[in-house]
């Protein structure tokens, strides 16, 4: 029973930083139709800013995420209007294009900052539910992505601009044809997605260990829930992090370790058999 | 900017873009073998990429060496010709690079001997190379298969993997029975890469030839997202004593998440990250109390001289790290060898390395206290050194006569 | 002086390398309904795509009052006055149709927007009810009105109509063509694109038929009401007279 209740409260507190992780990916996917093979590096890039914010700029931790996310949106924002905008056509193109800004953004960081693993030490304490750890600083980065996350629905919800974004994942020439700039929609959208994806490195940053190539870890399990949550569909992504992270947690502690990626895997594949358009049945096929 | 990091800067844009680079990287052409010329020795390490914590501990603690040998006037034999490093980084490469490196680190130098390279899978694909061109190497690899093969020019410096583990089982469960702390479950927990299953299983093995029962055994696959539920599964069966064997970052996250689900207990490492002299400091407070077995110490006698020096040297670092130390009794192999000899011609070294035996001084610094190699290139007597963390260093535990500290439990 | 609200000119259009249109014509003057009819593949919705911009000119000019536009982004030329209906609706699915609406008329202010939706509520009441349902779940019709209903949100001077029976029962193709008259009124010209003749021929004030990517006739359209064999010959080239009108 205890044990149950410690995977439940694990899942949920893992599924928050995993909803943000997918956040990013999920938008850029849905507005621009890209697949963003760069969204491990801008998790990383998220987490490398955070740690120079915090031990060299002194930055709260928490504070320093929301510099991040600004940080590597302007990054994002750079790289979408520097050559992404003009790889429209041509999948492929733009494919190699993301996945070269990914190994530059690892070579540069493995310069800059050598392969040592770095961490952002926030240590909160620890809340007993009963017999039940809680790390403090992981219940505050769940808050954290929970605002995060919150805050974006909201906008993508209930504003008029959101609206729009939103519009132009159902029919970008419709979005055209009423008049609305979808280019700046589309860099907007890129430049969101990407500090989201920077805001999850941060996060990230303040309980796990990174180096310059960790993105990657982090980007299948985003990819994962992208999947899971049906293209595009934001709620469906809330539910497929719990989903995930329940799975994971769960395999992890009533079967094995070793079958972690496997479940995951096979979960994708059950998802992309009988429901391809996510838990919700809503997102793109 | 440090000259490091300008070296990884090279190096990486080099591994990144083709080996030729590598090959470029840190190694130059060679002169003829006049007798006022510099020997020249090979370091092939991985001073970039994952184990370039491991490669660049080997690399300054060669050159420390290296330098001490100059100092004290070359090899005498050779009119006092000066030793002289000529290194390749061998960065992330895989095996089959790694083997054209070391190819075309022997073809545009004129070396007497090569020391490297680290990882086993990278001193497996070195050896047939410098078995093929009689240089020999002198390697602080662990694998057991390194002097299985019959190769006549390895040298290996520090005990068999196989024994590494089982020792550490078989030393800490002595020490725990000896520190009243009767153990009677174990978990295992390990990165899934063979190296650290073939130690778990070891460990696994020797547990239960101990009556040990082991209650779980997890592999996981390095880079974890997440150790909090591992740390559940590991902790489910109450264990009193754990093995673990992984990298430093996931090492650092599976023990906070240890702690965290309430495990005090002893923790045997194994591996790399345990020896690492960032481990304490990555790690922080969970770190005291590990135990882990190892090729070297930095408190074995003998190694006084080198650790001062070592620290003046790089003051980032408390104490030289296991490679450190592994490399500069290489260094020390080779240059008695040289003496010995009195040529800088690569097969006489060899013969004249197969009957080196050093038992003072610096080159000494093993924990049998004598370096000398058996007819397959094993270290003679080669033990594991089992440490213990204590107050953000490792301390000696075993061999009892070399222990600078009394192994502690925590109940 | 171009009196003249929309004019196109020689125009050449097409996906890849297949030119769907060529050398295409016409012009819509202020308060105007224009029928472009033709049979399947004659490139009639490429041209209405062509004048929004959705698909590129190869060939010709567009002008808007006047002002060359081709060369304008689509959204661009929607902000100055040019709606079109898709085929096949294109609504925003996941959205209601009240933001449907809403971003029909991104641009205006709240007070202009509201008066817009009711205008919009006016001219068809059936979506009075469903403004809060999802897009994505009505029946074809209520798309239809949504989709004529968010071109309208803009107060557009020209609004072009891709087929907007396809698909749907002839009592709400019907109700579908009565409201143009009624846009006549509020002073926006129309320009509608249909296969099916009949209807488009009792409400509109000219036609042009396409075929094969080409303008074959252009003018009242008068003949085809009373001869129904008048169609099939313009369609096989037969006689190509009675051409002219606007262009």
């Amino acid at each position: 029973m205890n044990t149950l209740l410690n995977v439940l409260l694990s899942s949920v507190l893992l599924a928050g930083v995993y909803f943000i992780l997918s956040l990013g990916l999920n938008i850029i996917l849905g507005v621009l139709d890209i697949v963003n093979f760069a969204h491990g590096a801008l998790i990383i890039l998220g987490a490398y800013s955070t740690y120079v914010l915090h031990t060299h700029l002194s930055l709260d931790p928490f504070l320093a995420v929301l510099a991040d996310m600004v940080v590597v949106g302007v990054i994002g924002a750079v790289v979408y209007l520097g050559y992404l905008r003009f790889t429209v056509n041509s999948p492929l193109v733009r494919m190699f294009a993301l996945i070269g800004f990914s190994s530059v953004v690892s070579a540069l960081l493995l310069m800059a900052f050598g392969s040592d693993y770095r961490t952002i030490p926030v240590d909160l304490g620890t809340w007993y539910l009963g017999s039940i750890p809680v790390r403090v600083s992981q219940v505050v980065a769940f808050v954290f992505a929970a605002a995060l996350g919150g805050a974006t629905m909201l906008v993508l919800y209930r504003t008029t601009l959101g609206k729009a974004v939103r519009a132009v994942t159902d029919d970008r020439t419709s979005v055209q044809l009423v008049g609305i700039n979808d280019r700046r929609l589309s860099l907007l959208a890129f430049t969101v997605g990407a500090g989201l994806a920077g805001a999850a490195g941060g996060i990230i940053a303040t309980y796990v260990t990174f180096a310059s190539d960790s993105g990657l870890a982090f980007a299948i399990i985003a990819f994962a829930i992208v999947i899971i949550g049906g293209l595009g569909d934001i709620w469906g992504g809330a539910i497929a992090s719990f989903l995930v992270a329940l799975l994971l947690t769960a395999v992890t502690v009533y079967l094995s370790s070793a079958l972690v990626n496997t479940a995951l895997f096979l979960l994708v594949l059950m998802v992309l058999l009988l429901r391809p358009r996510g838990v919700l049945n809503r997102g793109r096929v | 900017m440090s000259k490091a990091w300008r070296r990884t800067l090279v190096c990486t844009v080099g591994v990144t873009t083709m080996s030729l680079a590598v090959a470029a990287c840190g190694s130059g052409s060679g002169d003829g073998g006049d007798s006022s010329d510099p020997v020249q020795i090979g370091l092939i390490e991985p001073m970039s990429g994952p184990f370039a914590d491991n490669g660049t501990q080997a690399d300054r603690g060669a050159s420390l060496c290296v330098d001490q040998i100059n100092a004290d006037g070359g090899i005498k034999a050779l009119d006092g010709a000066k030793l002289e490093l000529r290194k390749q980084d061998t960065g992330a490469a895989q095996p089959a690079q790694v083997a054209n490196q070391a190819q075309s680190l022997i073809d545009s130098n004129d070396l007497s001997a090569m020391i490297g390279a680290w990882a086993s899978s990278y001193t497996l694909a070195v050896a047939p190379v410098t078995e093929q061109n009689q240089v020999p190497l002198v390697t602080e690899s662990f694998a057991d298969d390194i002097v299985a093969q019959g190769y006549t020019y390895v040298f290996k410096i520090p005990a068999p993997a196989s024994e590494m583990g089982k020792q550490g089982v078989i030393e800490v469960l002595n020490l725990a029975d000896a520190s009243d702390y009767p153990i009677e479950r174990a978990a295992v927990v390990a990165e899934n890469t063979s190296s650290a299953q073939v130690s778990a299983k070891a460990a696994v093995a020797q547990l239960e030839e101990n009556g040990v029962s082991v209650t779980n055994e997890e592999y996981f696959a390095p880079g974890l997202t997440d150790a909090n539920s591992l740390a559940i599964k590991v902790l489910s069966g109450k264990p009193q004593f754990l093995f673990a064997q992984a990298g430093l970052a996931d090492m650092k996250i599976l023990q906070e998440a240890l702690v965290r689900q309430g495990y005090t207990g002893p923790i045997l490492g194994s591996g790399s990250a345990l020896v690492n002299p960032r481990y304490a400091e990555t790690v922080g407070k969970p770190a005291d109390g590990v135990f882990t077995s190892a090729g070297w110490n930095w408190d074995l006698p003998g190694a006084e001289q080198f650790v001062e020096d070592f620290v003046a040297k790089n003051s980032e670092f408390d104490f030289p790290g296991q490679e450190a130390g592994e490399d500069c009794v290489a260094v020390y192999a080779i240059a008695a060898a040289l003496e010995a000899a009195g040529s800088r011609d690569p097969s006489d070294v060899r013969d004249a390395l197969a009957q080196v035996d050093i038992s003072d001084g610096t080159g000494s610094m093993v924990a049998t206290g004598r370096t000398k190699f058996e007819e397959n290139g094993q270290l003679v007597d080669a033990t594991p050194v089992i440490v213990q963390w204590q107050d953000g260093k490792p301390r000696t535990v075993f061999p009892k006569d070399v222990a600078t500290a009394e192994p502690a439990f925590v109940k | 002086m171009d009196d003249h609200l929309l004019r196109v000119r020689s125009i050449r259009a097409g996906y890849g390398d297949l030119t769907a249109i060529d050398d295409v014509s016409m012009a819509v003057g202020e308060r105007e309904i224009v029928g472009v009819i033709g049979p399947n593949g004659a490139g009639k919705s490429t041209l209405l795509r062509a004048i929004t911009g959705v698909v590129p000119l190869t060939a010709g000019s567009v002008t808007w009052c006047g002002e060359p536009i081709d060369r304008l982004p689509t959204d661009a030329r929607a902000r100055r006055g040019i709606a079109m209906v898709q085929e096949g609706r294109r609504l925003f699915a996941s959205l209601s149709v009240r933001d449907n609406l809403v971003l029909g008329a991104y641009h205006a202010d709240r007070a202009t927007r509201q008066a817009a939706e009711d205008d919009v509520l006016e001219l068809f009441p059936a979506l009075r009810d469903i403004r809060g349902r999802t897009a994505g779940v009505l029946s074809g019709g209520e798309q239809q009105m949504v989709a004529i209903g968010r071109a309208l949100m803009s107060r557009p001077r020209c609004l072009l109509i891709d087929e907007p029976s396809l698909g749907l029962a002839p009592f709400i193709v019907d109700e579908i063509y009565r409201t143009l008259p009624t846009l006549v009124e509020l002073g926006v010209a129309v320009v509608v694109v249909e296969q099916e003749v009949g209807r488009v021929l009792k409400v509109v004030d000219r036609v042009m038929v396409l075929h094969e990517g080409r303008s074959v006739y252009e003018g009242s359209g008068e003949r085809f009401r009373t001869d129904p064999d008048a169609l099939a010959s313009v369609y096989l080239g037969h006689e190509l007279a009675d051409q002219g009108g606007a262009a």
